[in-house]
C-alpha cells in the first residue's frame, strides 16, 4: 500500500471510530462537582503545624504502607484522586407544564389562564429554540408594560441560566390570542437535557414557575444535524425527519443517500433525503435543509454512515 | 467572563473531546474519574492558564497526566484488567469490547496499542483529536520538529504492523 494513501486512509479511518461519550447523568454529576469545587474555599494550612503532624504521623504511615503491601489489591480501585464528594443536591421539581389552546387555537405549554410558550419542543444544545412568544394572563391588570424575566434552573445539576437571549429588558406587549399581554423574545438553548424548572418574573415579583422536560440533543457530525432528538426515535416509524446540511455553494444537491447500518446485528438499509429547495447561513457557511424517512425496523443502536464527515450513532427505542 | 463562567464553558464545550480522549488513551470506558479530575485540576491550576494556548489543547495536556498519575498509582488495577482480558476475553469495561463493534476498527485499536507510548501519545493527539503539531507539541512538551518526525515514524510503524496482521489472516484462511 503506498505511504500517502495509508496516511489519508488512516485519517478516514480515526474520524470513523466511535465516539464514547459520558451518560447524561454522569455529566451532570461532574458538572456538580466542579461547582461545589468552585463554591468552596480554598484551605488554608499553617505550615509550621502541618509539619509536625506529618512528622508525629510517620511512625503510623510507615504501619499502615506495611500493612498495604500485604493485602491483596487486585479487585480493588484506588481512583487517581478520591471523587470529589458531591454536595449539591437536586432542588425539588416544580410542578410540570400543561399543553392547553388559546383563543387562536394555537397550542401552548405552561400555566392555563396564567402563562403560555408557543410551539415548543425543547432540546438541549439547540439553536432552534431560540424564538420564543410568550403569553401572560393578568385579569387584575397588575403588570401593564412590566418587564419579564426567566431563570432556568436545572432540577439536577442547580445549573442556572438566565433564559431570555435578551437579558431582563423586555416589556410585555398588547394583547393576543386571549391573553392580556404577549411578548416576542429569544431564548437560549439548554445546555443539559432533563427537566428544568422555569421562574418567570414580572417587574421583579414573582409571577410563575413551572418545569419542563429537555430532550436529548440532536444527534449530529460535522456537517449534518438530524433535528430529531435520539428520545423521540421509535421503530416502523413513518414520520417525516428533517436534517440540516452544511453545503459549499448555491448549488447543492437535490437529495443524497444515507447508509444505516445495525451495530447490533449488521441489519442494513439506504435513506433517501430529499432537499426541501430552502437554506441559511451559519458561521458564514450556508446550510440545507432535506426531509426523509428513517424507517428503522428494530431497537437498538444504529449507525448513519453520511460520507466523510463522521458517524452518527442513534439509539432507537422500542 | 468570571473564572467559575469559564469553567463551565470549557465543560460544555470540551468535555465530549476530554471523554474521547481518556477512553481511548486509558484503553477503558470507566473514565468518568479522570474526566472530573481534569476539570477540578483545571480549577485549581487556572492561573497556570496562558491565553496564548487554547483551552482544550491545555485541558487535553491535563487529561494526560491525569491518566498518566493514574497508571503509575494503579499498574496492579490495570494488570488485573489485563490479566483477566486475556484469561476471559471478556472485560466489559474495555474501549475494545464496549465501543468497537466493527472489525476494521477493532483491528485498528488493536494495532496502535502496540505501538510503544511516544508513538501511541502523538498518534491519538493527531488522529483522534485531529491536533496540529503546534499544539501535539504545547502537550508533550517536544519541538514541533519531533512532534512531525515521531508521527511518521508512528504512521510507518503502524502500516508495517497493519500489513504484518493481514498477511497472517492471509495464511490463516
Amino acid at each position: 500500500m503506498k505511504e500517502e494513501k495509508f496516511y489519508n486512509d488512516l485519517e478516514k479511518k480515526f474520524k470513523a471510530l466511535p465516539q464514547y461519550r459520558l451518560s447524561n447523568e454522569t455529566r451532570s454529576k461532574i458538572y456538580s462537582a466542579i461547582r461545589n469545587e468552585m463554591e468552596s474555599p480554598p484551605q488554608k494550612t499553617n505550615k509550621r503545624m502541618s509539619s509536625l503532624l506529618i512528622a508525629s504521623c510517620i511512625p503510623l504511615i510507615i504501619g499502615v504502607f506495611a500493612l498495604f503491601l500485604t493485602m491483596d489489591h487486585t479487585n480493588s480501585r484506588t481512583p487517581t484522586s478520591e471523587t470529589k464528594e458531591v454536595h449539591i443536591k437536586p432542588i425539588a421539581q416544580s410542578p410540570s407544564g400543561v399543553v392547553f389552546h388559546n383563543s387562536d387555537g394555537y397550542e401552548l405549554f405552561g400555566i392555563p389562564s396564567k402563562i403560555g410558550l408557543l410551539n415548543v419542543d425543547w432540546v438541549a444544545e439547540s439553536y432552534n429554540a431560540s424564538k420564543m412568544m410568550v403569553y401572560i394572563w393578568d385579569h387584575e391588570k397588575r403588570y401593564e408594560n412590566a418587564q419579564i424575566s426567566v431563570k432556568a434552573v436545572h432540577t439536577e445539576n442547580q445549573l442556572e441560566i438566565d433564559l431570555d437571549a435578551n437579558g431582563t429588558e423586555n416589556q410585555l406587549g398588547g394583547p393576543m390570542g386571549g391573553a392580556d399581554y404577549t411578548l416576542m423574545t429569544s431564548y437560549k438553548s439548554f445546555p443539559y437535557p432533563g427537566i428544568w424548572n422555569l421562574y418567570y418574573e414580572l417587574d421583579g415579583e414573582d409571577f410563575a414557575e413551572f418545569s419542563i422536560h429537555v430532550k436529548e440533543p440532536y444527534p449530529k457530525n460535522e456537517s449534518i444535524t438530524i433535528l430529531r432528538s435520539p428520545e423521540d426515535f421509535v421503530i416502523n416509524d413513518n414520520e417525516e425527519v428533517y436534517l440540516e446540511r452544511f453545503v459549499s455553494s448555491e448549488s447543492f444537491p437535490r437529495e443524497f443517500d444515507i447508509h444505516v447500518q445495525s451495530l447490533d446485528s449488521g441489519e442494513r438499509f439506504i435513506a433517501t433525503f430529499i432537499s426541501d429547495g430552502n437554506y441559511s447561513t451559519r458561521d458564514g457557511r450556508k446550510v440545507a435543509d432535506f426531509v426523509g424517512h428513517l424507517n428503522f425496523p428494530t431497537a437498538g443502536r444504529w449507525e448513519l454512515i453520511t460520507g466523510t464527515q463522521g458517524r452518527i450513532i442513534i439509539d432507537v427505542n422500542d | 467572563m468570571d473564572q467559575r463562567e469559564v469553567i463551565e464553558t470549557w465543560y460544555r464545550l470540551y468535555e465530549k473531546d476530554v471523554t474521547h480522549y481518556l477512553a481511548y488513551y486509558t484503553g477503558y470506558v470507566d473514565v468518568e474519574d479522570y474526566v472530573q479530575e481534569t476539570f477540578l485540576k483545571a480549577i485549581r491550576e487556572i492561573e497556570r492558564f496562558r491565553s496564548a494556548s487554547h483551552p482544550r489543547t491545555w485541558l487535553i495536556a491535563i487529561a494526560r497526566n491525569v491518566a498518566r498519575d493514574a497508571f503509575r498509582r494503579n499498574k496492579s488495577y490495570y494488570s488485573f484488567l489485563q490479566k483477566k482480558k486475556k484469561e476471559t476475553a471478556q472485560v466489559e469495561i474495555s474501549v475494545e469490547q464496549q465501543l468497537l463493534v466493527l472489525e476494521d476498527h477493532r483491528a485498528l485499536y488493536r494495532n496502535i496499542l502496540k505501538l510503544k507510548d511516544a508513538y501511541r501519545d502523538v498518534m491519538y493527539l493527531k488522529g483522534l483529536l485531529e491536533m496540529n503539531s503546534e499544539e501535539c507539541a504545547e502537550i508533550l512538551d517536544w519541538s514541533t520538529n519531533k512532534v512531525n518526525v515521531t508521527y511518521h515514524r508512528a504512521v510507518k510503524k503502524l502500516k508495517t504492523l497493519m500489513e504484518e496482521e493481514d498477511n497472517e489472516r492471509g495464511e490463516v484462511l
